[in-house]
């Protein structure tokens, strides 16, 4: 094993390289899963972020202006063309009603007289989701008013006070009573951004590190004199790569639990471990990634290259940024065929689930399982590069 | 020699030799031209499902009933109900409004287990002589999912609450035959209309972000044009550079020489990114192209100026600074909102509390300038980006310049 050794301490020379693409980007990790949502066991309503710009000034356009800042988190909105503008681009809301000038007077008008319905206005940001549902609870309000002035001799005033009183009636919500609890959010964010450097980083730290060991004809040539076999140099060689993977793997795992200790106080131990086990599995992919660009013989700027871009690649693809399931099925197919869609996916069921149970056990284990298959075979594709141009 | 004569002649030689050095670099071929195109690429087969609506998807709603005929007609008003919304949020424009899919439980537990497994967004209680009851997993409380659940179910308590009151403020109008089922239906109508107005010269989009943040990510890699012709001028940085500090022409010519070749390189490779994106992934830039070309001029000199800077530092090898810069690129992407949903909240969050931070971001910076000029009416806040990338490759430029003093192949 001495040349396993060597190659160890030749890639570990690279230290600066290794504390950039290991501790600076678990750093960045850390910084998503600061961002994280905070995560509560009891049900808040979504709010969006509203604004309000009444230009008609009546009884009901004030009771409905009431309302959407009641229903959301109300922000500040002149009227004008360029703060519209500003708020539908940036989403500094989500959701903007405008009550046109007149509103209330035709909406009695519409129900007393069966005048022509008036339209309100709505500007709803790339956030279409969120803004369409606050349009949705607007319209119900404003139906309800409608409605006691069609068919009650209400005044405006009194429609709009019984329509405000008969919005405290709502459905209880609760929610279901878990039976323990699983990794947080914020860790698994910090998981899934990993995924790129356990992938890239990895294969970037072997390439790059042990480049010598490949490329400097006189460092190879001296290997090849050396009385070690073919098959044994090429074993330790191999071997060293899956133990950069391994020492990587290990220092991104030791560095999201301290830095996401916070976070996991009161989540179980075993399903925090057990998530490691896709990510192991990925880092011996990027080992093997790792093995075939330096038996490639990359050098310097195309190994960076192809580290970063083929990481890049394959975590969009596999669901690190964009969630899975949000993808059309004709991306998920050609995702399948990647290892980190398969990690993310066994992430995402260490995520759901509350304790290792046989069935959570058995499905990680054979994502993972899938995911060694595709290090085994970039590996035997590295082996068989290495050996010819060993010959050549 | 005569500067007057050869002096241009002599500038376009050094620029066309520096251009010849940049692109025969497979590094920076790949990074700042291959690379925006595939990242476009995948964006655009990504985006594609959710653009054509394939990637909507039905809410999974579940419903416990104990089988009396109360309860049975409650379910069968709420699933009245929850077409009646879905069609309405249909029609008021909503792209994403998805039908809502009701699966039916007789046992609470069963439901509770497809909602903590995911099966069912929330699910609904019925029993005999109680109010609805919505019950929502805990570990995913407060989607928007289950808000649209709990609009329907809203609507449904709310038509009884106001039917209640009618026969307590106006018993006589309810006493009249027919009002009362002409209200409730009234109540549950969908007569109120709302047209959504376009504030913004073209449709703004969530995935827009993406591309604009990549082009921000294609600017900072851009960076490395200029730190591999700088480091290869400069005495300190290569065994070329040391050579050409004693040649004939002046360190001030070839820096330039080389900052005009890698400014050149860089606007060249937006400019490919930028057509890419408009004509085969259809992003809109509002009609304004020859300005967006514009901004790529000013992306590519803060592209130069950051390369210069890095290239600049004193005593770090070569090697080292590449890496840095690629890292730097990755740090500074993030909060532009390239990696994804996360990385957008966190971009979100640093321009409400930090926006200084965001301010100074020149990831950020680059795609806020095809932001504004592509949404906004007003060309202020457009030319205030360019001011603001400017004055970034100034302060950079000037700190190169303090960097590199003293670094003469004579001072080493």
């Amino acid at each position: 094993m001495h040349l396993c050794r060597l190659a160890g301490r030749v890639a570990l020379r690279h230290r600066g390289l290794l504390a950039l693409y290991v501790a600076m980007m678990a750093a960045f990790g850390f910084l998503m899963a600061a961002s994280a949502p905070a995560e509560s066991t009891t049900y808040q309503e979504t709010r969006p972020t509203v604004a309000v710009i009444d230009r008609d000034g009546s009884k009901i356009s004030g009771a409905l202006a009431d309302f959407v800042r009641g229903a959301g988190t109300p922000v500040a909105l002149p009227d004008s063309a360029f703060a519209l503008q500003d708020a539908a681009a940036k989403d500094l809301a989500t959701y903007v009603l405008v009550i046109p000038e007149g509103y209330g007077d035709a909406l009695v008008d519409a129900a007393r007289e069966g005048a022509a319905m008036p339209a309100l206005e709505r500007s709803v940001s790339f956030q279409g989701a969120q803004g369409s549902l606050m349009d949705e609870r607007t319209r119900a309000f404003a139906q309800e008013i409608f409605a006691l002035l069609k068919n009650t001799d209400a005044t405006p005033g009194q429609a709009v006070a019984w329509a405000r009183k008969a919005q405290t009636a709502r459905v209880e919500v609760g929610v279901t009573e878990g039976t323990g609890t699983g990794i947080p959010l914020s860790y698994l964010l910090y998981l899934q951004f990993s995924t790129y450097v356990l992938f890239g980083g990895t294969a970037i730290l072997i390439a790059a590190g042990m480049r010598s060991l490949a490329s400097d004809g006189p460092v190879h040539a001296r290997l090849r004199a050396s009385g070690v076999p073919d098959w044994s140099r090429e074993t330790q060689l191999a071997l060293a790569c899956l133990g950069v993977g391994v020492m990587v793997w290990m220092a991104m795992g030791v560095l999201g639990t301290l830095w996401c200790a916070g976070d996991l106080a009161g989540s179980d131990p075993a399903l925090v471990l057990f998530a490691q086990l896709p990510l192991l599995a990925l880092a011996c992919v990027g080992a093997a990634f790792g093995y075939l660009l330096w038996g490639l013989g990359a050098r310097g700027d195309v190994v960076h290259a192809a580290g970063n871009m083929g990481s890049m690649v394959l975590t969009f693809l596999g669901g690190t940024w964009v969630p899975q399931a949000s993808m059309g099925a004709a991306v998920t197919a050609v995702a399948r065929l990647t290892p980190i869609w398969w990690v993310i996916h066994a992430l995402g069921d260490v995520y759901a689930a509350t304790a290792p149970d046989p069935t959570l056990v058995g499905s990680v284990a054979a994502q993972a399982g899938l995911v060694a298959l595709f290090a085994v075979a970039i590996a035997v594709a590295g082996a068989a590069i290495c050996r010819a141009r060993t010959r050549s | 020699m005569s500067h007057g004569t050869n002096g241009p002649r002599t500038a376009l030689r050094l620029v066309r030799f520096d251009l010849t050095q940049a692109l025969r670099n497979r590094g920076i071929v790949i990074w700042v031209m291959v690379f925006p195109i595939v990242l476009a690429s995948i964006f655009m087969v990504m985006f594609d499902g959710y653009e054509s609506g394939e990637a909507a998807t039905d809410i999974h709603v579940g419903l416990v009933i104990d089988g009396s005929a109360g309860t049975t007609r409650l379910a069968d008003a709420l699933k009245e109900a929850t077409e009646g919304t879905s069609e309405g949020a249909a029609s008021a424009g909503a792209a994403d409004a998805a039908p809502l899919d009701i699966t039916t439980y007789t046992d609470e537990r069963d439901a509770a287990a497809a909602a903590d497994a995911g099966e069912v967004c929330a699910y609904v209680l019925l029993r005999e002589g109680e109010r609805p009851r919505m019950v929502v997993p805990a570990r995913e409380a407060g989607g928007i999912e289950q808000a649209i659940v709990q609009l329907v179910l809203d609507r449904i308590e709310q038509v009884s609450e106001t039917l209640a009151i009618v026969a307590k403020q106006d018993p006589a109008a309810l006493a009249r035959p027919g009002v009362a089922r002409a209200l409730a239906a009234s109540l549950a109508g969908d007569d109120v209309i709302s047209e959504r107005i376009a504030v913004l010269r073209t449709q703004s989009s969530e995935f827009t972000r993406y591309y604009y943040a990549m082009l921000g990510f294609s600017s900072l890699m851009g960076a490395q044009v200029a730190l591999l012709l700088v480091v290869s001028k400069r005495a300190d940085g290569s065994p070329a550079g040391m050579r050409r500090q004693v040649c004939a022409t002046g360190p001030l010519a070839q820096l330039a020489s080389g900052l005009i070749a890698s400014w050149i390189v860089v606007f060249g490779c937006l400019v490919v990114s930028l057509a890419f994106i408009r004509l085969v992934a259809k992003v809109s830039l509002g009609g304004r192209e020859g300005l967006a070309v514009l901004a790529c001029a000013a992306c590519a000199l803060v592209s130069c100026a950051i390369g210069t800077l890095v290239g600049a530092v004193p005593h770090v090898p070569t090697g080292a600074k590449d890496v840095a810069l690629t890292v730097l690129t990755m740090g500074l992407s993030l909060p532009a909102g390239l990696f994804g949903t996360p990385a957008q909240h966190l971009g979100d969050w640093l321009s409400l509390h930090l926006p200084w931070v965001q301010l100074v971001n020149p990831a950020v910076q680059v795609g806020e300038t095809f932001y504004r000029l592509t949404f906004y009416d007003s060309l202020a806040p457009f030319a205030a980006s360019l001011v603001t990338l400017a004055a970034m490759s100034a302060v950079c430029f000037a700190v190169a310049a303090l960097l590199m003093r003293r670094q003469r192949h004579a001072s080493l």
